[in-house]
């Protein structure tokens, strides 16, 4: 069930009304939904923070506030119908999303100064599965959480703690904390285009680890075993066309091993160390 | 909502499409199978800084052995600094209708890599820093570039175009096919063609500083200086050539040798 109730008053600020002056729209408010096991979050934003902390066993509380804003009347009417933000729940699936499904980014970009800011704090049961991402003005925060983690931003850092299992965190220039309370509990990849990566494990807590590096350094604050990593070829097909990927990291282990996580970085560093 | 949920549906489905990773250990050959392994293969492969060996043998299929361990990668550790064993590469390879391509668009290091092919594959081999070029025993026809490192080629038996800004060209050839010319050119280096028994060739040869040697007894034909003009966006191109043209056992295939600052040498074995 959808609780929802203003925090504070919608502030809309029209420079005289007139036509040609900038529109911002300021809106701050919660929902509430409830949920049972396996509850799933998803968010898929574009501009602000997306930050999930750990909340009660039963709900998926939104704390949410949007800044929403174009270069004129027109263009923000223009922007309700391109850029909406909408949220809802299925099953025991949150999900939050600013755009549209189908929409050509083209529609986006001639909205003259628009602009739907979104920043989310979330709050989920513990075991909650996350797939959460934004791309600017942003960074994505993921705290406390036991399930399954899927984390991407594109200009912005993506900072975890308390992981025990995550697929993917990614980011394109930022950094990625990731910083695991036991051994993952599954293989995952941990990538970033320009940034450092900053991989923590708590005593006690195994993995193997594969780093692909271009520009960037290893560096280790705890004991390591460099291991060969047996090379990955993917192999598709289309049209009779045949392509192979084939890849290969250099690779160290972490205490006694256990799943792999897989570092990439083209102008980042990596370090490891014991949270 | 139900876009929403036709999101969430449209990403389980892009995840359950994924190609899911073959693990194959870090030695172990990675077989390219051809589309139609009866007929004429091309290889063609590309890197900015590797050393590219390509054995040909009597196989239907193509296969890549990568070694990264050069990369020279380091982890730093308390108790110092260690070396990864296995290097970090990424390498991309397509095959379509009988062209394998392989390319990279980054590497850490150079790579060494061997590549396994029909005898009469042809090739188009090119690297440009820190590397080598060796071919074995294909008899196809073969480009090969190495902006800075050597080239040799072992019982080559079609035509070879070979390349190398600034340093040596070796090419043996097991046989002179009539129909074939071939062009080895360097310009800091030296040229070595070796001829098989009983060779019959006609060598066109051009070295500006360098010495010319020969195992075989020559018969060199009067020659004109060749000089060409070019018009092009207003400027005027001239290029004067003073060729050696030269035949051996009467002439045959043509076999050009063009060095600046190299020697040039006509060889009965590899030495």
């Amino acid at each position: 069930m959808r609780v929802s109730h203003l925090l504070g008053p919608i502030l809309l600020l029209m420079a005289n009304g007139a036509s040609g002056a900038p529109v911002v729209e300021t809106t701050e408010w919660t929902e509430s939904y409830e949920v049972v096991s396996q509850a799933e979050l998803f968010i898929d934003n574009i501009w602000g923070d997306v930050e999930v902390i750990r909340g009660s066993s039963d709900q998926i509380e939104l704390s949410l506030r949007s800044i929403r804003r174009a270069d004129d009347e027109e263009n923000f009417e223009y922007s309700l119908e391109h850029i909406p933000l909408r949220i809802g729940k299925f099953g025991n699936t949150v999900a939050v999303k600013v755009g549209r499904d189908q929409d050509n980014w083209w529609n986006v970009r001639r909205c003259k100064g628009c602009a739907l800011r979104l920043d989310l704090v979330v709050s989920v049961p513990v075991d909650a599965t996350i797939n959460v991402s934004t791309v600017n003005d942003g960074d994505v925060t993921v705290r406390g959480i036991r399930g399954d983690v899927t984390a991407t931003n594109v200009n912005g850092s993506i900072f975890t703690s308390g992981l025990t299992s995550c697929q993917t965190i990614e980011t394109v220039n930022g950094d990625i904390e990731a910083d695991f309370q036991t051994s993952p509990a599954n293989d995952c990849r941990l990538e970033t285009l320009n940034g450092d990566i900053a991989l923590k494990l708590s005593d006690g807590a195994d993995a193997d680890v594969e780093v692909d590096l271009v520009n960037g350094k290893i560096r280790s604050t705890v004991e390591l075993t460099p291991q060969s990593v047996p090379a990955r070829v993917e192999h598709t097909s289309e049209s009779g066309k045949h392509r192979y990927t084939i890849e290969q990291s250099a690779g160290f282990r972490i205490g006694s091993g256990g799943k792999t996580l897989i570092l990439k970085s083209l102008n980042g560093d990596v370090l490891v160390e014991r949270s | 909502m139900n876009r929403i949920k036709h999101i969430v549906a449209g990403l389980l489905a892009s995840a359950l499409v994924l190609v899911l990773p073959q693990a194959q250990a870090q030695s172990e050959p990675i077989t390219i199978d051809l589309s139609q392994p009866d007929q004429p293969v091309s290889f063609k492969l590309g890197m900015l800084s590797a050393n590219i060996q390509v054995i040909g043998e009597r196989r239907k299929d193509i296969t890549l052995e990568v070694d990264g361990s050069k990369s020279g990668q380091r982890i730093v550790t308390p108790s110092g600094s260690q070396p990864i064993s296995a290097g970090s590469y990424r390498l991309s390879v397509t095959e379509d209708n009988n062209e394998v391509k392989v390319s990279s668009s980054w590497n850490r290091s150079t790579l060494d890599i061997v590549a396994r092919v029909p005898m009469d594959a042809s090739l188009d081999l090119w690297t440009t820093n820190d590397g080598t070029i060796v071919v074995r025993d294909v008899t196809g026809e073969m480009q090969l570039q190495n902006t800075n490192g050597p080239i040799t080629v072992y019982g080559a038996g079609g035509a070879v175009i070979a390349e190398s800004t600034n340093e040596d060209i070796v090419v043996g050839f097991a046989e002179l096919r009539k129909d074939t010319a071939s062009s080895l050119t360097s310009i800091n280096g030296d040229l070595t063609v070796v001829l098989p028994d009983q060779p019959k060739a006609q060598l066109h040869i051009d070295t500006t500083r360098g010495e010319i040697v020969s195992d075989f007894e020559i018969e060199v034909l009067p020659s004109e200086t060749k000089v060409s003009r070019k018009n092009e966006n207003g400027t005027i191109e001239i290029a004067v050539e003073n060729l050696i043209i030269a035949n051996v056992n009467g002439g045959g295939p043509v076999i050009r040798l063009k060095t600046f600052n190299g020697d040039i040498d006509i060889n009965a074995e590899m030495r």
